[in-house]
């Protein structure tokens, strides 16, 4: 599979990650970021985000 | 005296196709052609001045092609070796063209993938349609990046970065309920009982059916898929195998002809 540089979505660091299908959706840490560390600080950003954005909908509603 | 009647076809009508285990596999009813050609070899056997004494007959070969006017999917299946599944949901990849407005957009559909990164690609279309500038998905609308809630389908930019009205164009992958077949490398094209029906007319206009059977069909690998400006058909190919019946059989096709209203026989 080929490589493809990133820039991971948490520390902002360039890194390599093989690029594979992912048919199963299931969350993979170098999809996103460049260790398990900054992919788990991603995704608690991405869930605090959603819900903050979820909230506002409601209250909007 | 033969007492056959000699015929013209009048009309193709089907193929059905078994299993070779018998049960019913699928059935071509849109078919505009159908070609069973049947070779043999022939080798002279020869004396004096090489005259011909008589000759050693080796090698008969038939084989079944053909054009369905739609693409069947039993067909798809004996040609790749795969099979159909039902599936309640799997993959596919989408791409839109939407419209930003009050620094949001919608997809159509929800994107699915690995949190945080559900959009693969999304481009600011500039103002000639081209798509130029990149964005990256993040958690948070920031210059350059965007964010998506999957919940809401929701597309969020910064605030007042792009004008009301402004196209982006969009990559992801959604989930349907479909059915699938998958062209595995390491399976190949299976075999089936053929059955090929056909109506007829003798010179006084009586109406018969004609069935040709082949036992053992093996059906080719070879087919092109062409889409394009003209129809896209669905060609065959298969050879008679002379091996059905586990050996007690060995024809490669029966030819019966029958009346049309026949009743059954006893």
């Amino acid at each position: 599979m080929p490589k493809v540089k990133k820039i991971c979505k948490a520390c902002g660091k360039e890194y390599e990650a093989c690029h594979t299908p992912n048919p199963n959706q299931v969350f993979r840490w170098f999809d996103v970021a460049c260790s398990r560390e900054c992919a788990a600080e991603y995704l608690r950003r991405v869930e605090e985000a959603r819900n903050h954005q979820a909230a506002n909908d409601e209250i909007k509603e | 005296m033969f007492s056959v009647a000699d015929l013209m076809i009048t009309s193709l009508e089907t193929i059905s196709v078994y299993t070779m285990a018998g049960v019913p596999w699928f059935v071509m009813d849109e078919l505009q052609d159908t070609t069973i050609a049947n070779t043999q070899e022939k080798e002279d056997l020869t004396g004096k001045a090489g005259r011909k004494l008589g000759s050693l007959k080796r090698n008969k070969a038939v084989t079944i092609s053909g054009t369905n006017g739609l693409i069947s999917a039993g067909l798809l299946e004996a040609q790749t070796g795969g099979t159909f599944t039902a599936k309640t949901s799997t993959p596919v990849s989408w791409s839109e063209t939407l419209t930003i407005s009050s620094d949001e957009a919608v997809t159509s559909y929800k994107a699915v993938g690995t949190a945080g990164a559900e959009i693969e690609a999304l481009y600011i279309k500039n103002s000639d349609g081209r798509a130029t500038t990149k964005l990256e998905q993040d958690s948070t609308a920031a210059s350059g990046k965007f964010a998506y809630a999957p919940a809401t389908k929701k597309l969020t930019f910064l605030a007042d970065a792009y004008d009301d009205g402004t196209e982006i164009l969009v990559f992801y992958t959604r989930n349907i309920a479909g059915d699938v077949l998958t062209n595995e490398s390491d399976k190949y094209s299976g075999k089936g009982r053929m059955v090929i029906d056909a109506f007829a007319e003798d010179k006084c206009s009586n109406v018969f059916r004609v069935q040709i059977e082949i036992p053992k069909a093996d059906f080719s690998g070879d087919f092109d898929l062409a889409f394009g400006d003209s129809q896209t058909v669905h060609a065959f190919e298969a050879e008679s195998l002379a091996s059905a019946g586990c050996g007690k059989n060995g024809y490669l096709w029966n030819y019966t002809v029958f009346g049309a209203d026949a009743e059954d026989a006893a």
